[in-house]
């Protein structure tokens, strides 16, 4: 990707190992809908205020796509891109308006991470939509889990301001 | 001399873009081929940014002088000098030696039909006699530096750099590598070695030069190095101080240190089987006791089970053969935290705190609660001085050079004042003077305090007269594998492995054009007999492609059984039980049959090789990127695991039964997730580093070795 450095390229590439791994792990243990979007959004907010890149979050879900579809983890199917993807963008595109205001504010990382969560109901409804559901069954499923996932995406980003004023302090990432 | 050198070096500078200072200054050095010249000096004087600036490697920054290598980019498809850094673990990007040392040949855009050829020259010449398909996780630490030299040489450049072989290779590695060095001197090679302790390279090196504390560099004579004490050589046949020579099998040396004291062994070691690297086949058994008080010292070769001897004694790991004790039960981080200090390989990776002061001073606040702040500010910034780190306490640790970092570590470690200090070779990295400091420190400590200590190192020779009980761990010999022959596209890889060959074996880019085609299907299916043949069809794939298809076969009818509950309830509450059930189970049906061709293909496709494949397809940035994820992930989930357990035993709440006390919520961010992030960074940076010193990146096309075709 177009002035991207390896080294932070894969730097993302580890964020979205994290987000499989942390998918991969609680998998095991819960059965709620949506909790994956707790460490989804994390690391997608994350790995966009660790590296100034305008699709940084993008790269980030464009690689946690793939990798789970290597790993067997998206329940097959490439239409986990698009799962990955359109929340990614939501943030890069607020992270492009907000600049580094988005990563200092918990409300504002919160309510991003709502937004992005949202977007999964575009993709939710229209994998069921193919699938021939019953146009009003769609939207309660479909709202349903949108629901689930803003609840966990709006948590999970909460802890990112925090975690990203420790790295500046500690000299792993450059100052704003 | 009548051959023009193949480096040159006028009155070079240099200073990192920003940086007030020349880090090198004013270096004049003329390498010839054939040549060996050893480069030493303190940490941090500029060894590594010398060579990495004759690579090619440093940013942008300011320049003075010349830099010359004449033969550089003389022919095509050669590299002018190549490079091997300290640590080979993060160098090695491909599982598979063949690929890993045609690695430098892909970005050269080499033809894949001549690769072959010259990697097992490059091999021979490294003196690893392995087949092309040995997976790089069985070799141990010595031969994976060689395949990093191996990977340098395919490259024929006219110098090879080098740096610090000695911080992490055995004294057997180490004589095989002068043993390599000499024979590419003969071969014509130039060589130009960075090393804290150069005494193992006395008989084959030409030129001594020691840098100074500002960045220059000086003459030193070779007579110097043995003088100074520096030698390596003497030390590699240290017998154990216990038992004379150990039996000539994998066996170990061991006892107890003859000290009887009336409680019970701090540690105490029964029958211990240590797996050592590679198959796990080779293994030792370990019998020793250490009392209370005591220090000991247990020596063996890379591979030989150290660190997997230390994680039985942190418990994060259990023995599958023997038992080992801890003050007095079995080791758990639950029971122990507080009264362990443990000092994990590569410390550095536990560094959270803001500044120094606050990282050590983290480990006596949680472990030493009874004692007043200002009582815990003495005593850290006391451990700050003995360790020569009083000035840098306000620094940021993250900040600090290498050997500063690890001293950093060491002291969050005492500064808990734990009862037993287990210390995974606590030297590792440091030089002469600041390794002398730590093990008077900690001489001192056992003396004046009564501190059981146990530490590990595969150099004997440094801890001669400091232990009272040696202990000895031996590997055996390397062994020697040369019994497959280099056949592009062989299995032999998953034969090794154990994994049962597919019935119908199909090229990996047909498998995924099949398997989106079988997911486009379904979504068209909008009858019962459609979505029944298209089950036919994915079961047949699955039990003709997949090695073990009932696993999947397993996985694949839970999701089936989950989705299909949630969707028919959804249609049972909109249209009623009857009509909606059956509708709901079609959709679930369809839903699933829309997923299960991409569950059979991952579980039918090695990663290794579907990575390949996307390489064709996807930029070869973003392919590099994933496939380099995917092969660190288990290295970077052990580190998270490491980390875990290190900080917990520095006091950190990170237990499962800590979840439930709030105040300790803090701890799993700063202790855990913080360290872990800093990790990925520094992971992410040196592979990013190894893949550019093999010029990653030259051309916008890479070729690929012919072995692993997908």
């Amino acid at each position: 990707m177009k002035g991207l450095s390896l080294k932070d390229a894969l730097f993302l590439g580890f964020c979205a190992v994290l987000i499989i791994a942390a998918r991969a792990a609680l998998r095991l243990h819960l059965k709620i809908p949506g909790h994956s979007m707790l460490f989804t959004l994390f690391f997608i907010l994350l790995a966009r205020g660790c590296v100034r890149n305008h699709l940084a979050a993008s790269f980030t879900a464009l690689l946690s796509g793939i990798m789970a579809l290597l790993l067997g983890m998206g329940k097959g199917g490439p239409l986990i891109l698009i799962k990955y993807l359109l929340p990614a963008m939501a943030v890069d595109v607020a992270a492009f308006i907000l600049a580094d205001r988005l990563f200092q504010s918990m409300l504002l990382c919160g309510l991003t991470a709502m937004l992005a969560a949202a977007t999964r109901f575009l993709s939710d409804a229209a994998m069921d939509l193919l699938a021939g559901m019953e146009f009003t069954v769609m939207i309660r499923h479909a709202t349903l889990q949108t629901a689930s996932n803003m609840v966990f995406g709006g948590i999970g980003a909460l802890g990112v301001p925090a975690v990203l004023r420790k790295l500046r302090a500690f000299g792993a990432i450059e100052p704003y | 001399m009548g051959v023009s050198p193949v480096l040159r070096l006028g009155r070079f500078s240099y200073a990192f873009s920003g940086g007030a200072d020349f880090v090198l200054r004013e270096i004049s050095l003329d390498v010839y081929p054939g040549q060996c010249h050893c480069l030493t000096g303190p940490s941090g004087c500029g060894k590594t940014t010398l060579l990495m600036a004759i690579r090619g490697l440093l940013p942008p920054g300011r320049q003075d002088g010349t830099l010359d290598i004449p033969q550089a980019a003389a022919r095509n498809g050669t590299a002018a000098a190549g490079i091997v850094f300290q640590n080979p673990v993060t160098q090695l990007i491909s599982p598979a030696l063949g690929a890993e040392v045609a690695f430098g040949m892909e970005n050269h855009c080499i033809a894949p039909e001549q690769m072959p050829a010259r990697v097992c020259r490059a091999l021979a010449d490294a003196g690893l006699d392995y087949s092309v398909e040995t997976p790089v996780a069985i070799l141990s630490m010595g031969q994976q530096y060689r395949a990093c030299v191996a990977g340098a040489l395919v490259m024929e450049p006219a110098i090879i750099l080098l740096d610090e072989p000695g911080a992490q290779l055995d004294p057997d590695g180490l004589r095989r590598l002068m043993q390599t060095i000499a024979h590419l001197k003969s071969m014509g090679k130039a060589i130009l070695v960075c090393e804290h302790r150069p005494g193992f390279l006395a008989d084959v090196f030409d030129h001594y030069w020691r840098f100074t504390p500002e960045g220059r560099l000086t003459a030193g004579l070779k007579a110097q190095v043995v003088a100074a004490g520096l030698s390596h050589g003497t030390a590699f046949e240290k017998p154990s101080a216990l038992d004379g020579d150990p039996p000539p099998a994998m066996c170990e040396s061991a006892g107890d240190d003859g000290h009887r004291n009336s409680s019970a062994p701090a540690i105490q070691a029964l029958d211990l089987a240590i797996p050592g690297y590679g198959d796990g086949s080779r293994r030792s058994l370990l019998n020793f006791s250490l009392a209370e008080g005591r220090r000991a010292i247990l020596c063996g070769p890379n591979g030989a089970g150290k660190t997997t001897l230390v994680n039985y004694l942190t418990g994060l790991s259990e023995p599958s053969e023997g038992s080992v004790e801890v003050m007095g039960a079995a080791p758990a981080p639950g029971r122990l935290r507080g009264a362990v200090g443990v000092l994990f390989q590569n410390p550095r990776r536990q560094l959270f705190g803001t500044t120094v002061f606050e990282e050590v001073a983290f480990a006596a606040r949680r472990c030493r609660r009874h004692r007043s702040p200002e009582d815990i500010s003495v005593s850290v910034r006391t451990l700050l001085e003995l360790l020569d780190l009083g000035g840098l306490a306000d620094r940021s640790p993250h900040r600090l050079s290498y050997g500063q970092k690890h001293l950093v570590s060491l002291a969050a470690v005492l500064a808990g004042e734990p009862r037993l200090l287990i210390l995974d070779d606590p030297l590792a990295g440091l030089d002469d003077g600041k390794a002398r400091k730590v093990l008077e420190l900690l001489a001192r400590l056992n003396e004046k305090e009564g501190t059981t200590i146990l530490c590990t190192s595969h150099h004997p020779e440094p801890w001669d007269d400091w232990a009272h009980l040696f202990i000895r761990l031996s590997a055996g010999q390397e062994k020697s594998v040369n019994d497959a022959a280099f056949l592009p596209g062989n299995n032999a890889f998953q034969a090794t492995a154990g994994i049962r060959k597919a019935v119908l074996p199909l090229p990996t880019g047909t498998a995924l054009v099949m398997s989106i085609l079988l997911c486009m299907a379904a979504f068209t299916a909008r009858s019962v007999l459609w979505l029944a043949v298209l089950t036919g069809i994915n079961l047949l794939l699955l039990f003709l492609r997949c090695a073990g298809p009932w696993p999947v076969l397993r996985r694949s009818v839970r999701f089936f059984v989950w989705q299909a509950v949630i969707i028919t309830l959804l249609y049972g509450l909109r249209f009623g039980w009857q009509s909606g059930a059956v509708s709901g189970l079609c959709v679930a049906w369809q839903l699933f049959l829309a997923f299960w061709p991409g569950m059979v293909f991952t579980a039918s496709n090695p990663t290794s090789r579907v990575t390949r494949s996307l390489a064709r397809v996807l930029p070869h940035q973003t392919a590099f990127v994933v496939s380099a994820c995917l092969r660190f992930l288990p290295l970077l989930l052990e580190e998270m695991n490491a980390i875990r357990q290190a900080q917990i035993y520095r006091g950190a709440g990170l237990l499962r039964q800590d979840i439930r006390r709030l105040r300790l919520w803090p701890d799993w961010v700063h202790c855990l997730l913080v360290p872990t992030l800093v990790r990925a960074l520094s992971l992410a940076a040196d592979i990013a580093l190894a893949a550019e010193a093999r010029d990653f990146g030259l051309h916008k096309q890479r070729t690929h070795w012919p072995g692993d075709a997908g």
